[in-house]
Formats: structure tokens, sequence, C-alpha cells
């Protein structure tokens, strides 16, 4: 190997060294982050779930995200009549956040952000200041209102 | 002979080098910003980019669209520079009545426009670029060249309200710059 790659790559490798990453435990906190936002779900339609005015259910997909490689995930999909919204994991490596989860309905969709003390955030607004709202039964209807048909 | 004033204070002419020199600069500061906000999604820094919580691929897609209106606009600019060149060279041999064949047939051309016309004469059909074809200083197929970065430039400045020409995607700054340069060595004094 020539001399300058060599030394590249020496270097390349003590600046890795410095700080490394735990990819795999990065995934498994946002995978148990997202199962705990399913369960908050479920707790906050425990009434409509049990008159069966919604039902929930997990559909699996894969998610591929540079360093952390493939996985499996689970959307989210609520059925209210003949309309869904679907929970949609996008992935664990986004700008600004721990992990993130889109609704998408009918008429649009919302952003769900998990925070760096592990809750999940409501992204009310991003123009002109960047708005976010703790998820609770109140902030979960906004966002429904907000991406389901009228 | 209505000729407009060509050396005002107020003008900003500008060069293709220093056109394609300034798309160079623009080119290398995405390059580094989107290493910066690549490297802020591993190590959760934060870092000035317009988007909300993108993913890696978000981020991509938007640096490459960043690229392509830096790209397009630098045609844009590439081509005006062009034009007024050929254009500022066109009415320095009409005013000084210079007695080579292209600024004979230009003079000839010239007198027959009408006093608004001759400030300001058509440039690509019937206009400047077909007097040069006509007179042959130029291979036809370089003009027809020419002539498709001047379809890119008309399509990016007034709107892109309509089907966009082939030319837009097909021609880098560094296509058109060669392009006019062909163009403005073999017309210009």
């Amino acid at each position: 190997m020539a001399q300058n790659l060599a030394e590249l790559l020496e270097k390349k490798s003590h600046a890795a060294n410095a700080a490394p990453i735990d990819w795999d435990a990065r995934r498994d906190t946002y995978l148990a982050a997202v199962q705990a936002l399913y369960r908050e779900i479920r707790t906050i339609l425990a009434g409509p779930l049990k008159q069966k005015t919604v039902s929930l259910e997990q559909r699996p997909k894969q998610l591929s995200e540079n360093f952390i490689g493939t996985y499996s995930v689970d959307d989210l999909i609520l059925l209210v009549g003949n309309e869904q919204v679907r929970f949609s994991p996008r992935g664990r490596n986004v700008l600004g956040a721990a992990g993130r989860v889109d609704v998408v309905g009918e008429r649009g969709e919302a952003m769900l952000i998990l925070g760096g003390g592990g809750n999940w955030e409501f992204v009310r607004s991003r123009q002109p200041i960047l708005q976010t709202e703790p998820l609770s039964e109140a902030t979960l209807g906004e966002i429904l209102q907000l991406v389901m048909r009228d | 002979m209505p000729v407009p004033n060509l050396n005002d204070e107020t003008a900003e002419p500008q060069s293709l080098d220093e056109i394609l020199d300034w798309h160079s600069g623009q080119v290398g500061a995405l390059i580094e910003q989107r290493a910066v906000t690549l490297h802020a999604l591993q190590s959760g820094s934060r870092v000035n980019v317009p988007l909300a919580f993108p993913t890696e691929n978000e981020i991509e897609s938007y640096f490459q669209r960043q690229r392509r209106e830096l790209d397009r606009l630098t045609v844009l600019n590439l081509v005006a520079s062009a034009e007024a060149t050929i254009r500022v060279d066109f009415f320095h041999r009409v005013r000084n009545r210079l007695k080579d064949r292209l600024s004979v047939a230009y003079r000839d051309w010239f007198d027959t426009l009408s006093g608004r016309k001759q400030l300001r004469p058509d440039f690509d059909e019937q206009g400047i670029l077909t007097v040069i074809k006509q007179v042959g200083v130029l291979d036809n197929h370089l003009i027809g060249q020419f002539r498709e970065c001047l379809q890119a430039r008309h399509w990016i400045g007034h709107g892109r309200f309509w089907a966009k020409p082939v030319a837009v995607d097909a021609l880098a700054p560094v296509d058109v710059l060669n392009r006019a340069n062909i163009v403005i060595r073999a017309v210009t004094i």
C-alpha cells in the first residue's frame, strides 16, 4: 500500500476512534421508542378502541439507513370508518432529532420527532419558527384533524 | 445613429470566466455545507439548513436541488454575458464603420432597422446571430449549438412555465461556457 494512502487511512481511523458511535444501540433505542409511541397511542385511544370506533394494526416494513443498515420496523395503521392514518417510521438518522415518525393521512402529513429526552413531539409548524409540542391526547387529536379528510 | 450608451458607470458587465469562478465557489460552498450537514446527522450537532428534521435521503435531495438551481442560474448568467459581449461588439463595429465583412453586414442590416430597433436590435432569430450566420464567419452548427444555450436561458429567465427545453438539463455550465466562447472568439474583435 502506498505510504500516503496508509497515512490517510491511519489518520481517519484515529479520528473515528475519538468518538465511536454505537449504531446498533442507536437503532435499538429508536425501535424501542417507536414501540413506546405505539403503546402511548393505544393508551390515548383506549376508549375508542374498546368501543370499536377505531382499530389499530401493525404492519412490518424495512428501513435502510447509512451505518445502521437494513432493519425491520412496524408501521401503525389507524383505521377509522373507511379512512386510515399511517404512523410511518422514517428512521433514526434525522437532523436535529433522535428519530422521526411521519403521520400520513388522506389529506396531509404530520411529523413526530424523538427528542433528546426520549419523548415524542409533534412538529406543529416549521416556518417561520419551528414549534413542537409533546405528544398528548390533545396533540394527537390535532394531528388527526390535520391529516384526515374533513 | 441611435446607438445605446455602453459605458454607463452603473453597468456591471461580467465576463464568462468571472461567472464560472463564482459558480465554482458556490459549488465548493455547497459541497462543504453538505459534508457538514451529513456529519451533523451522525454527531447530533446543530447545522443551518432550511429543512425540518430531514432524513439523509432528504438532505441529499435538498443539495441536489440546490446544485441544479445553481447550475441553471449560472447558465442564465453565462448566456446573458455572452449576448452582452456580442452586442457590445456589434455596436462597436457599427459605430466605428469598420470595413471587414461582418462589420459591413452588421451596418447594412442595422440601417434597415427602425429607430427603436436600432437601440435594441433582435439577437437570435432575424437578429444579430442571423447576420453572423449569413456572413459565414462561423460554422452553422456552432451557431446552432449556441442557440440551444439561448433556449435554456430563455426558459430559465422567463419563469419556466412552459415545456422545458432539452438543453436545460443537457447542458452543464462548462458546456455553455465553451459554446459561448467559440462564438465570441469567432465574431468579436
